[in-house]
């Protein structure tokens, strides 16, 4: 089973709660999926409509809460919201986002690391999303990060892992967990993930915006465990040069 | 940096596990895999193996070629001080034997240093017995301060430190440090360590990685072959270099092989460890870990170094001595154990050359490390 | 009547408006949100007691949905 600081999950499937369409499918698309924690972001109320919660429709016993920073530019921007969020009762989970450029959203390595040594310090348990950096992976974890989040392609554009080499590196070399996020866009991405033995992926978009969110939902959880078992199973070398090597090393010289 | 502490399963564990992943199908898998767990491994060391040995040695050659090229590193080491407090059954530097006693004064082990820096080394390694109120910390900082313009790397197998004393040791010049378990096996270990620091089997299993905390470029342990069961230990060893990845990836990483040669005592080995199974273990934990430096020193004879080239290890001694001061005076006496390899340094990089490998001397400078703002160069260099 | 800043828009409200009060004004259910007032997050448990300031900058914010 997944650990992550202490608390043990049973679904290596993370969900999102951003771009459902109603909160009826969102809360229909979790049910379905099976994970037991959710990303949600922290916003200003919308003074124009004010009633509009639609995060009560989550059972909390249910759902872990892991709030995100998204929308923080720089370290400073990310723990205000970090604070914000656990004043709200999110806890001390935290999926540390800093992303500065809003063509992209791709994560500040600089300012993520910085927010991190803050937020540790402050007891949060901090789960940063990164780019497929490994070295930046062992820094962060240094850095007394819970897990770490690395892209399989930037955020929403469903293009799977285009980071597969470092993000197997990521895998090899860290300590705690490490969790796809981003870019996973159908099934076949985050069982090639779990293949690759990622201990959790984290989809959102891909399940959001399908045709039938629910079922997707349920796809990704079939796939995620598909790709967990292979996993485990053990998955064969792909490289052909193996068999084509000579079995005939010259090992006449010893004795 | 978070401090934790190593532990090595006992040895009856790690038996269950090599016999839980003993058949050939699970060598087969192992082989066939991108990267192998702690059980491929088992199967690697498992007596299934055994005929296998070809598809190891194949297997092992790709992955070396792949990730260190066409190359041997060459060293050689310098011992100091063959004084020791320690009472260890294998070792011919224990406190009980009656040997040539003696340290060298800063002035004699310079003079060694220059006769192997005249040889074209620029690796070596210090040496000496455990013997802190003869050759402590001040001693290694002082000589290395001596040395170091004259050498691209300087590395220690000393007795077991304080982290903060490898942090001087460090910023004095040093590169990397050997600490061998000699056995992982804690009950065999009280048997043959029979008086002194060494017996504390702990403190030398955390010490790998204090020297790792300290900073050091690259951290080598060992098991002394000829003690426990050989398998056993190849297990042991990838578990605690898989440990110490995980927790200190700054630092490379090398395992070394010695088999017990013959030393004064007169101490015959527990177990037999014959070449094949050496061979065996060298393979294995290659393959299951691509980027570890392995050694294979002087206690080999030529014919089987020669022959391992390019199969796995990845650093050769040459031209080794192993009593304090016998490259100024070979006449002396007092060594550690026996080489098995008396070709000089220029006999063993031509033969490298001759299996189309290159011996290299050198892969950093110590100098873009230190902290003390340089001596300028030395006198003797 | 006097003036305070909500989420960057201007609000007039009445001397001795109470946080709770305020939200009430607005239509949002006090458990669904939280409140920075001047900077300090405020305890759920102050929202009936704390009496808005004359030019208070309050930030009312709460979970939405979000990757």
């Amino acid at each position: 089973m997944l650990t992550i600081a202490g608390r043990t999950f049973r679904s290596r499937l993370f969900g999102g709660t951003g771009k459902f369409s109603s909160p009826k499918v969102m809360k229909e698309a979790l049910d379905a999926s099976g994970c037991e924690m959710v990303t949600v972001a922290l916003r200003r109320v919308d003074l124009a409509n004010p009633a509009d919660d639609i995060m009560s429709v989550l059972d909390r016993k249910k759902f872990l809460f892991l709030p995100n920073t998204s929308g923080a530019r720089d370290a400073h921007e990310a723990v205000r919201l970090a604070r914000l969020a656990r004043a709200a009762g999110g806890g001390e989970w935290l999926k540390l986002e800093v992303t500065p450029d809003p063509r992209t959203l791709l994560p500040d390595p600089i300012e993520t690391l910085k927010a991190t040594e803050i937020l540790v310090k402050e007891g949060f348990i901090v789960l940063p999303y990164m780019n497929a950096d490994p070295v930046l992976a062992l820094r962060l974890q240094d850095a007394g990060a819970a897990a770490v989040m690395p892209l399989g392609s930037p955020i929403g554009t469903n293009q799977g892992i285009l980071t597969a080499f470092q993000i197997a590196i990521i895998i090899e070399q860290a300590r705690v967990p490490v969790v796809v996020d981003a870019g996973l866009g159908a099934p076949s991405h985050a069982a090639q993930a779990m293949e690759m033995g990622a201990d959790a992926v984290l989809v959102n978009t891909a399940i959001a915006v399908a045709g039938d969110p629910v079922r997707m939902a349920r796809a990704f959880a079939l796939a995620v465990e598909a790709g967990r078992e292979a996993f485990e199973a053990g998955l064969g070398e792909r490289r052909e040069d193996a068999a084509a090597s000579s079995p005939e090393t010259g090992l006449d010289f010893l004795r | 940096m978070i401090h934790e502490t190593f532990t090595i399963p006992d040895f009856a564990e790690l038996q269950r596990l090599v016999e839980r992943n003993c058949h050939t199908a699970d060598v087969h898998h192992a082989l066939q895999s991108d990267r192998i767990d702690i059980k491929g491994l088992a199967a690697l060391l498992s007596p299934a193996a055994e005929h296998l040995l070809p598809r190891l040695a194949a297997r092992s050659a790709r992955i070396t070629a792949k990730r260190f090229g066409r190359t041997i590193q060459i060293y050689a080491p310098l011992y100091l001080s063959n004084f020791c407090i320690n009472r260890c059954a294998y070792c011919g530097f224990s406190a009980g034997n009656k040997i040539d006693r003696r340290v060298l004064t800063m002035e004699e082990a310079e003079q060694e240093a220059m006769i192997l820096h005249g040889r074209g080394f620029k690796h070596i390694l210090l040496v000496a017995g455990e013997a802190p109120a003869r050759l402590g910390v001040d001693y290694l900082a002082a000589l290395t301060t001596r040395l170091r313009d004259g050498f691209a790397a300087i590395s220690i197998e000393v007795q077991p430190l304080e982290e903060d004393e490898y942090v001087r040791l460090f910023a004095a010049g040093i590169t990397s440090v050997a600490v061998y378990q000699e056995t992982y096996d804690r009950g065999i270990y009280g048997q043959v360590h029979h008086a002194g620091k060494k017996c504390d089997f702990d403190y030398r299993l955390a010490t790998p990685a204090r020297a790792a905390a300290a900073g050091m470029r690259e951290v080598g342990i060992g098991a002394l072959l000829g003690l426990a069961d050989w398998r056993l230990e190849g297990l042991a060893m990838g578990m605690h270099l898989a440990w110490l990845r995980k927790h200190y990836w700054r630092t490379a990483l090398t395992i070394s092989f010695p088999r017990l040669r013959p030393a004064e005592g007169g101490f015959q080995p527990l177990v037999k460890v014959n070449e094949r199974m050496l061979t065996q273990m060298i393979f294995a934990l290659r393959i299951f870990d691509p980027d570890v430096g392995l050694l294979l020193s002087t206690r080999e004879e030529a014919r089987f170094r020669d022959g391992m080239v390019g199969l796995g290890p990845t650093r050769y001694s040459a031209g080794s001595c192993t009593a304090p001061g016998g490259y100024a005076h070979p006449e002396l006496t007092g060594e550690q154990f026996s080489v098995g390899d008396h070709r000089s340094m220029q006999e063993v990089c031509a033969d490298i050359c001759q299996k189309g490998y290159d011996p290299v001397r050198k892969d950093w400078d110590a100098t873009f490390q230190i902290k003390d703002g340089g001596s300028g160069m030395s006198a003797a260099f | 009547m006097m003036q305070i800043v909500c989420n960057d828009e201007k609000k007039e409200i009445r001397p001795e408006t109470t946080l709770i009060a305020f939200l009430g004004e607005l239509g949002v259910k006090p458990d669904t949100v939280f409140v920075e007032c001047n900077g300090v997050i405020i305890k759920r448990d102050e929202y009936e007691t704390l009496v808005l300031p004359e030019g208070a900058r309050l930030e009312l914010i709460r979970f939405v949905g979000g990757g």
